[in-house]
């Protein structure tokens, strides 16, 4: 019984995928928050030193991580690393520059 | 950027540029970390205490200037997270029984490719970055000097340079530490009928360092460089081979989110065996902005 009960643990917490981070322009992320109030976005990449700090912090539902300024590799590595339960993306490169970030890690808080 | 209708507050942004480091070797004024898509550097140097050492490594008064000032002006362009290139112009000023001189230096122009990126992911893992780089001799050489008393006028080496290297750099951690080298290849060039034929060099540097805050890091390290003898019209002067050990500290600070100010120490031939080489120390004060 305990035997099974490991077992299925163990086979749900594999199955857990890993976070991804698509590729998302600016655009597609106001389509994607428009309407839904304030957002808080957390800007980071996977060879920014000083972003660990906001990596691990709690944020509320909803937040959205985008790397920027990176690599989809990478930056999914890191949120595998870090666990992030939150929605997480690739900037293409508009989202950093339409937000105003030129630097990391940088946290935001938007409504479109 | 239309629907945006409010940005509400920035709640941390500062200090953000203190991220990822890299240029281990310190050699290349100007590095860029990937979210800087344009820099511009201004940097000025001044070097002076000049001590000529000899083929056995005994000093002696050096004859050329008492002091050479170089500003340093350069920009980089980012072209992808993992490469920027760069464009260097040094302005440079010899100064000697309070008489000077002042020319440009050599151009240059260069480029670095991070064949592995640093990670959070993977915080031991280094960043290795290639370098490749080639100075243009424009400038007047101890060869084509004019003032061989005083060498006022000299402020080049005379030859076409190519340099390539590879950078290696722990800098996820608040103790940094890094390995550069490189081996420069000089053109062979004629000066009064006779071919110069430098041998190539070899420059080794050890850094470490500290990054007391996200916005103050402190480098120190050491660099080993040996050039190998001169060759006139194919014969190879004997002992013309050059060797120099030189230490060096640097403190970054970064003034805001866009601009950092750097000041160097360094010392040429500051410890160990050196030969044909010149004891030298050296300040650097340099301003770097990002847009």
């Amino acid at each position: 019984m305990l035997a099974a009960l490991l077992l299925a643990t163990a086979t749900a917490t594999s199955a857990k995928p890993a976070p991804t981070c698509p590729p998302m322009s600016l655009a597609a992320l106001e389509g994607s928050l428009k309407g839904k109030g304030e957002t808080k976005v957390v800007f980071f990449a996977s060879w920014c030193a000083t972003c660990k700090d906001s990596l691990e912090k709690s944020y509320p539902d909803g937040t959205v991580f985008v790397a920027a300024f990176d690599e989809r590799d990478a930056a999914e590595a890191v949120a595998s690393r870090y666990k992030l339960a939150h929605v997480c993306y690739t900037d293409e490169g508009s989202i950093a520059k339409g937000l105003g970030v030129t630097g990391l890690p940088a946290v935001k808080d938007v409504r479109f | 950027m239309k629907r945006l209708v409010l940005l509400v507050a920035v709640l941390a942004a500062p200090r953000a540029w203190a991220c990822a480091s890299c240029g281990s070797g310190g050699d290349d004024p100007l590095i860029l970390y990937p979210n800087e898509l344009t820099k511009a550097y201004l940097g000025f140097t001044r070097t002076s205490g000049f001590r000529n050492v000899d083929k056995d490594g005994e000093l002696s008064a050096a004859g050329g200037p008492e002091a050479k000032d170089a500003l340093v002006i350069a920009a980089g362009r980012t072209l992808t997270p993992r490469a920027f290139v760069t464009a260097t112009l040094p302005v440079l000023r010899n100064v000697k029984d309070g008489a000077s001189k002042s020319a440009a230096g050599d151009p240059s122009v260069g480029g670095r490719y991070a064949f592995v990126l640093q990670s959070l992911a993977q915080p031991w893992r280094p960043q290795v970055q290639g370098v490749l780089s080639y100075k243009h001799a424009q400038a007047r050489s101890l060869r084509e000097s004019e003032e061989m008393k005083t060498l006022l006028d000299v402020f080049g080496t005379g030859f076409h340079e190519i340099r390539t290297g590879i950078d290696v750099w722990y800098g996820m951690t608040a103790v940094k530490a890094g390995v550069a080298h490189g081996a420069t290849f000089y053109r062979a060039t004629d000066f009064e009928g006779l071919r110069y034929a430098p041998g190539p060099s070899q420059r080794t540097t050890l850094a470490t360092g500290y990054g007391w805050t996200s916005s103050a890091k402190t480098l120190i390290g050491a660099n080993r460089e040996r050039k190998d003898g001169l060759s006139v019209d194919g014969a190879r002067l004997p002992d013309s081979d050059q060797l120099s050990h030189g230490v060096f500290v640097t403190q970054d600070l970064m003034v805001d989110p866009s601009s950092s100010v750097r000041l160097t120490l360094s010392r040429a031939a500051a410890f160990g065996v050196n030969k044909n080489t010149a004891r030298s120390s050296g300040v650097t004060m340099a301003y770097a902005r990002a847009f």
